[in-house]
């Protein structure tokens, strides 16, 4: 029998080393990265299990590989567009706080900007 | 000579309001494209037609009816729907994140094709469908948050 993939330790490294990456965008994503990153772990621990039963060859295992690399370089590519659409609502936001504050000093009900 | 500064100045003074306020009213950042509605449709198009034929193949695979030959139609269409939606996303600006995910998507359905001329075995058709839905679905889930950034009102 091989050695069985250690999912949880895997996850934490992945957790860590996305969270490193995206930093102070990471706590938006997290929930979200830990369910894909999961996900793709059990997936590999079954290509493995297919393969160590001859269920299927070499090559077979190493397509199904790559299609969970790109599943993977898609999750990633998600995680990385969310935090920067949280940035991109966060500075918004903000904007909008300072557009308020100029047409409240106006009065009147005036909207100038 | 002093005449001249009093006019700049006073010139200053009523121009520098208009500046901030257009500055201000316009200002907005964008840092991703828009939510493209094509993009999702045909995203969830292609899963439909993936999901179609995967269902298909777990019935059929290893017999003759699952040979690459009889199923040469649905990587062609597959083909032409994902150089559709290439060119869309390359279209557009500030969504160079999008395109690569359409990009890895292309190439693996590239691979799926070149394994089924070796034969697909029907043991490995759920684990096929798990990373095509998994590629699908980030795809739609950074097109849906374009969306809501949107609606929130927080894009202008």
């Amino acid at each position: 029998m091989p050695h069985k993939i250690d999912t949880d330790a895997l996850l934490k490294k992945m957790l860590a080393a996305a969270g490193g990456v995206l930093q102070e965008r990471w706590p938006r994503v997290k929930d979200y990265a830990e369910i894909e990153f999961r996900k793709l772990l059990i997936q590999a621990e079954h290509i493995k299990k297919l393969k160590f039963e001859k269920k299927i060859t070499k090559d077979e295992a190493r397509l199904l590989m790559d299609l969970q690399r790109n599943a993977m370089r898609s999750v990633l590519l998600t995680l990385e567009g969310l935090g920067i659409l949280t940035v991109e609502a966060a500075t918004n936001a903000a904007l909008d706080v300072v557009r308020d504050a100029v047409n409240t000093a106006v009065g009147r009900g005036w909207k100038i900007v | 000579m002093k005449k001249s500064r009093v006019i700049r100045y006073t010139l200053w003074q009523c121009v520098w309001p208009i500046v901030l306020f257009a500055t201000i009213g316009c200002l907005s950042v964008r840092l991703m494209a828009e939510y493209d509605r094509r993009i999702d449709d045909g995203i969830t198009e292609l899963q439909k037609k993936t999901e179609g034929f995967l269902i298909k193949m777990e019935r059929i695979a290893e017999t003759p009816e699952g040979a690459y030959a009889k199923h040469i139609d649905f990587y062609d269409e597959v083909k032409v729907d994902l150089s559709a939606l290439k060119v869309r996303a390359d279209a557009i600006a500030l969504n160079d994140l999008t395109s690569q995910q359409v990009g890895y998507l292309q190439d693996s359905f590239r691979k799926l094709e070149e394994q089924h001329k070796k034969g697909l075995k029907a043991v490995m058709i759920e684990s096929i469908r798990q990373s095509f839905h998994t590629q699908f679905t980030t795809i739609l889930k950074l097109e849906v948050a374009k969306k809501r950034n949107s609606a929130e009102g927080k894009r202008k």
